[in-house]
């Protein structure tokens, strides 16, 4: 009878956390998949447009930046250079060459995930700020090789009149098309993301960012797995770049900037690097900030920056964040008067 | 995601790859010198000339990022926005008073205050993590960049030199301009007083045990944040410095910030991170091989250059001069 009692017990501990965590979660799913559904119908044609969907690309480029930094440890500020490159080779190849636009966009992928790989290869050995710096440097030289090679970038101007393809009997052009279609990328690059962090190799990838003296000691190369976990987030990240040049319709030097690499690390930061969904909601507070403030001040680049520098600093964990610690702190306010838990929630990496 | 946490290597076949990469690279820079020499003395010298007065203009820039770097553990990402705005400044300056000498040394000190008062105000608030430091200085160059768009304008300007610098000087029938030279000097001075700084003051030695251990500095009771502030301030105005310096000889517009960052970053990848020597030894490296890119590649001269800078990691991942950490 004891042994049965305590045995019940257990069971409705056990049963009683993994139901209440699932079903938080379920409840947060179907939310999002409403107000995802919902969007295209309750917005104005300029909020869908210039706020939704062109934050669904930048969060594709943020989240391979946010996937980087919670499972490797590694702030590439190299993202937008890749994202440039698989934009540069689809925008060259569909619109001046005249190739079939999604062999175009395959190929623009195949080099940007090429690069990254070599990318990979000459930064992964370094770690922490060396790292930010050999990836920063990457990313320039790409803005200028997109601002020198002529030939195929087109300098200043770059290149324009990309058309968006048809998915088959379906016009991409047509924002709500587009907007499924962006959509259903970002969950597919979600899963994807997740689902490589959970894989032996993500988890050696997590390993390595913890200690990787102990992953050698393993036996495993550190540099390998870096170098595989680099190329994974690059390929999103390239995906992003080819949405972004058929939302766009043209690439240019500008899109591959310091601002931009700037712009997607605000998104990240804001997002918060802990959750990859963080890079969507961060997209979204930022093309939202962007397009209100810039109808206020011509310097809205300015107020960008200083947000960016007051989430860094008062909130290392983004807005969500900011969110959770207020709320955390008016629950302990309310309930100062009950005893205080003990139980530690666990904690989230280091960062 | 500590800084130091790099995995120790087997030292024997790095070495010998290393030794065998080094010759390799000496012997193809030295058949190249000699091809030049043969082909075009003139061109040869004048080119040589070029990148020496080229790398005298990026050690400017990059010796005061080495030195934050090395006291602070900060990569000053808003380096390249402090030289840009130290050369609007100077123009300012400059197009006010009438001369170029008030101009820099103007220019100088207003960047060094910019710096302080960020380290003070925003830095210091990070503290310790360099990571979220080097994030923060980001933020910084973004509102830099939009200020000075929003002040000094979007095309290009120019500072003008001081009139006695302004021609060319001839010597066994070679030209060249005097500016180019005179900024060599400075670069040279600049160096020189900050070795002197460095190695022959108690200032200088307290930086450098800062270098070495800044926590056993402060158990010997030296003030370190002081220190760190001061060192934050002294790279800074090295960036006005050179930001008039090079906006004399080149100009200055939008989108500078982003190519001296990138000399920055290049001079102290290829020179080592955190010393002076090795900023001076990158800035040579990547002003040479620039000068010749421009030459014979010129659709090609950034590829090249960080060619270069590939080759050299690979060889020695912290730089030429860069120790192990």
């Amino acid at each position: 009878m004891a042994s049965d009692m305590t045995a019940g017990r257990g069971d409705q501990a056990t049963l009683r956390r993994p139901w209440r965590a699932p079903r938080a979660r379920t409840v947060a799913a179907v939310i999002v998949v409403v107000i995802a559904a919902a969007i295209p119908y309750v917005t104005s044609s300029f909020v869908f447009v210039q706020i939704v969907i062109q934050s669904l690309w930048m969060a594709m480029v943020a989240a391979s930046l946010v996937f980087l930094v919670r499972f490797a440890g590694m702030v590439s500020l190299a993202q937008t250079g890749l994202y440039g490159t698989a934009g540069y080779v689809t925008a060259n190849l569909s619109a001046i060459r005249g190739l079939n636009p999604w062999a175009a966009a395959g190929i623009g992928v195949l080099v940007a995930v090429a690069l990254a790989f070599v990318v990979g290869m000459i930064s992964s050995r370094a770690r922490g700020v060396y790292f930010i710096m050999l990836t920063l440097a990457v990313g320039v030289f790409l803005y200028y090789f997109a601002l020198q090679y002529r030939p195929f970038t087109f300098g200043f101007s770059g290149i324009n009149g990309v058309r968006v393809p048809d998915l088959g009997p379906v016009p991409l052009s047509d924002p709500l098309n587009f907007y499924w279609f962006t959509l259903a990328l970002s969950v597919a690059a979600l899963v994807g993301l997740y689902t490589f962090s959970r894989s032996p190799l993500g988890l050696a990838l997590q390993a390595d960012r913890d200690c990787p003296e102990r992953v050698e000691a393993l036996g495993m190369s550190t540099t390998a797995v870096r170098v595989i976990g680099f190329t994974a987030a690059g390929a999103v990240a390239s995906v992003g770049g080819v949405l972004s040049v058929w939302f766009n319709g043209q690439i240019s030097p500008g899109s591959l900037d310091i601002t931009r690499t700037v712009n997607i690390l605000v998104v990240a930061v804001l997002g918060g690097v802990i959750r990859l969904e963080g890079a969507w909601l961060g997209a979204l507070l930022f093309t939202a900030l962007t397009a209100y403030v810039s109808n206020i001040t011509n310097y809205y680049n300015s107020v960008i920056g200083l947000v960016y520098i007051a989430v860094v600093l008062v909130s290392p964990n983004g807005v969500p964040g900011l969110f959770t610690a207020t709320a955390r702190s008016l629950q302990r306010a309310l309930l100062s008067s009950a005893p205080p838990r003990t139980t530690a929630r666990p904690v989230n990496g280091e960062k | 995601m500590a800084v130091g946490a790099a995995p120790p290597t087997s030292r024997f076949p790095a070495v010998s790859r290393g030794r065998v990469l080094w010759t390799a690279g000496g012997i193809a820079v030295l058949a190249l010198t000699v091809r030049e020499l043969v082909a075009a003395p003139a061109v040869f010298v004048t080119t040589v000339l070029d990148g020496l007065t080229t790398a005298g203009l990026y050690f400017l820039v990059a010796s005061g990022f080495t030195l934050i770097f090395g006291l602070l553990r900060v990569t000053n990402l808003a380096h390249g926005s402090f030289y840009l705005a130290g050369g609007y400044v100077g123009y300012s300056l400059r197009e006010a008073t009438g001369n170029w000498f008030l101009a820099l040394a103007g220019a100088a000190v207003a960047v060094a205050l910019l710096g302080l008062l960020f380290q003070l105000t925003v830095l210091r608030l990070v503290g310790g993590d360099p990571l979220r430091e080097s994030l923060v200085t980001i933020g910084l160059s973004v509102v830099v960049a939009d200020m000075t768009l929003a002040v000094w304008g979007g095309s290009s300007l120019d500072i003008t030199i001081p009139p006695f610098l302004g021609s060319t000087i001839e010597v066994h029938g070679l030209i060249y301009s005097r500016f180019r030279l005179a900024l060599l000097g400075l670069a040279l001075l600049v160096g020189f007083g900050l070795w002197v700084l460095l190695h022959r003051t108690r200032l200088g030695m307290t930086i450098r045990a800062g270098v070495d251990d800044p926590l056993i500095l402060a158990t010997s009771g030296v003030n370190v944040p002081l220190v760190l502030s001061f060192v934050f301030g002294l790279g800074s105005l090295m960036a006005g410095l050179a930001g008039v310096a090079g906006g004399s000889y080149l100009s200055l517009s939008q989108g500078e910030d982003a190519r001296y960052l990138l000399v920055s970053l290049l001079v102290v990848i290829v020179g080592g991170l955190g010393s002076v020597p090795g900023a001076v030894v990158g800035s040579v490296v990547v002003g040479l091989v620039q000068a010749f890119a421009q030459v014979h590649l010129p659709t090609y001269s950034v590829l090249v250059t960080f060619g270069v800078m590939i080759v050299i990691l690979a060889v020695r991942p912290r730089g030429v001069l860069g120790g192990a950490e």
